[in-house]
């Protein structure tokens, strides 16, 4: 009796063992994280060191959005889209970073990848999202910031310079870190 | 066929809770196996001699085992109610089961104050200090344990001989306690770490799917404007959310978290914090089991009251934990 129960115990938190194991190797394709200081490099280009290319898109509203209008300010651009589970997953850690680093300037671009306005309207309303959401409808700022998978998210500083990088979906610390990175925390 | 993307949204952020709290939980369940393995009463006769000297570790073990209770289901409790109906009533059993007693072990079990450690120390120190209060309210209160089915005062436990029954030990369990068991200490841990790791796989993957589901799907502005740095009622809300949780103390941290990102100010999830792993549904239907309808519903109010001033005073004194 004792042994039966001791098996299904043993049983039990092996199969969520193996559940739980399984899930993370699939899901962990969150990028590495960078922790060198980058070398900055006075030319455009989207990587790290490098000042970040300017562009300029409308939002959903029509109202234009232009990168170097927020120079002096700490500028996360995140590349995403509303098929893109990693981006629905990040996007409340996102808001989060944004409702408590706001106040010091932390501005956050959600350059959504070729997708309508009303699509993009509906799922930013309905998540109570707040940060300015410019659309690249012709994909043009993605090929510019060489985007090959979304989320992409580049972190850049208050002179303009990219700090960071991810490409993939980032958690909480993987955030925290990188904003960081851009003198924020 | 196409997966919906707020369904693999919410594996993920599953994902992100495990890999953020596991370590800490599973540090958890080591230290205690370890702990509970050296204080067996089975390899160290000395305890139950009842050494005054002693005694504490007695206090030490019987606390280690009231911090992890047994997670119950709606089945399972329906099984036992029917079956206290039908059935004589089984001997009280020579544990602390005690309400004040156990809320404590709940509140700063291990696993608890090592998750709490992960969003921050001074999230531990809350934790700690409302887990004592409440433990000590729930005594002065009296819960009133001459009147209940099962509880044990602690005066009754002083005159007890020291003897040493799992509080979480199903009947199958207490008849393993007869008979002859693993005998080597990587044995007695190995069965000690699982018996801890049961309810903790299953409760917390529970909790944890809850959480992720609450952050993927539930919209921020919902709970800015209930739980919200402007609202002052936030701090007495929150406690109510972890109703559905299952009363694993530690486990509870995924959808305090998800609180804390979704927008809900420090008082709000710190109340939260302090209520969810003793006022569930599943908890609050053992307790209504074990001491009927008045003192289960004191039992809450303490609780909730204990939660409500923390986070409305933390709220008042503007302190702003980071997480």
């Amino acid at each position: 009796m004792c042994n039966s129960s001791f098996k299904r115990r043993l049983n039990r938190v092996r199969t969520y063992f193996v559940l739980i194991t399984a899930l993370s190797l699939l899901l962990t394709a969150c990028g590495t994280s960078e922790s060198e200081k980058v070398k900055l490099v006075s030319e455009f280009s989207p990587r790290p060191g490098y000042l970040a290319p300017d562009f300029e898109l409308k939002d959903y509203n029509g109202k234009s959005v232009k990168l170097s209008n927020f120079k002096g300010k700490p500028v996360l651009i995140n590349f995403w889209a509303t098929w893109c589970p990693p981006c629905r997953a990040e996007m409340p850690e996102i808001q989060a970073a944004f409702r408590r680093y706001a106040g010091v300037g932390l501005v956050v671009l959600g350059v959504d990848a070729r997708e309508d306005e009303s699509t993009v309207k509906k799922y930013v309303e309905d998540g109570s999202y707040t940060w300015i959401m410019p659309l690249d409808q012709r994909g043009e700022v993605i090929n510019t910031y060489r985007v090959t998978a979304f989320p992409t998210s580049f972190f850049v500083d208050r002179e303009g310079f990219i700090q960071a990088t991810q490409i993939g979906g980032m958690d909480k610390r993987g955030l925290e870190e990188r904003l960081a990175k851009i003198g924020l925390g | 066929m196409r997966v919906p993307p707020d369904i693999l949204a919410t594996l993920i952020k599953l994902k992100d809770f495990i890999v953020f709290f596991g370590p800490a939980l599973l540090a958890a369940i080591t230290l205690k196996a370890t702990l509970l393995t050296a204080l067996d009463t089975d390899t160290n006769p000395k305890l139950l001699s009842g050494s005054i000297r002693l005694r504490w570790l007695w206090w030490l073990k019987a606390f280690l085992e009231a911090g992890t209770p047994q997670p119950l289901t709606p089945l399972t409790l329906l099984r036992t109610h029917l079956g206290r109906r039908s059935l004589p009533q089984a001997p009280i059993q020579p544990n602390p089961t005690n309400p004040g007693f156990q809320a404590a072990a709940i509140s700063t079990s291990l696993a608890g104050l090592l998750t709490a450690l992960v969003l921050s120390p001074v999230v531990l120190v809350i934790r700690l200090i409302a887990g004592v209060g409440i433990g000590f309210l729930l005594f002065t209160v009296n819960i009133n344990p001459n009147r209940s089915r099962a509880a044990v005062t602690a005066k009754d436990l002083l005159k007890r001989p020291l003897t040493l029954t799992s509080t979480q030990s199903s009947p199958s369990e207490t008849d393993s306690s007869t008979s002859p068991g693993p005998s080597s200490f990587l044995q007695r841990f190995g069965k000690n770490w699982l018996a801890e790791a049961d309810p903790y796989s299953s409760a917390g993957f529970y909790n944890f799917v809850l959480a992720a589901i609450f952050t993927i799907f539930v919209p921020s502005r919902l709970v800015e404007n209930a739980l919200g740095t402007s609202q002052w009622s936030g701090p007495l809300l929150a406690p109510l959310l972890g109703l559905l949780l299952a009363p694993v103390g530690g486990t509870e941290i995924a959808m305090v978290l998800a609180l804390s990102i979704k927008g809900a100010s420090t008082g709000s999830w710190v109340a939260a914090l302090i209520a969810f792993p003793l006022i569930t549904l599943m908890g609050i239907a053992s307790k209504w089991q074990d001491y009927g309808t008045q003192q289960t519903v004191s039992y809450a109010l303490v609780v909730w009251t204990v939660a409500g001033s923390v986070g409305l005073l933390v709220n008042l004194l503007g302190i702003n934990i980071y997480v």
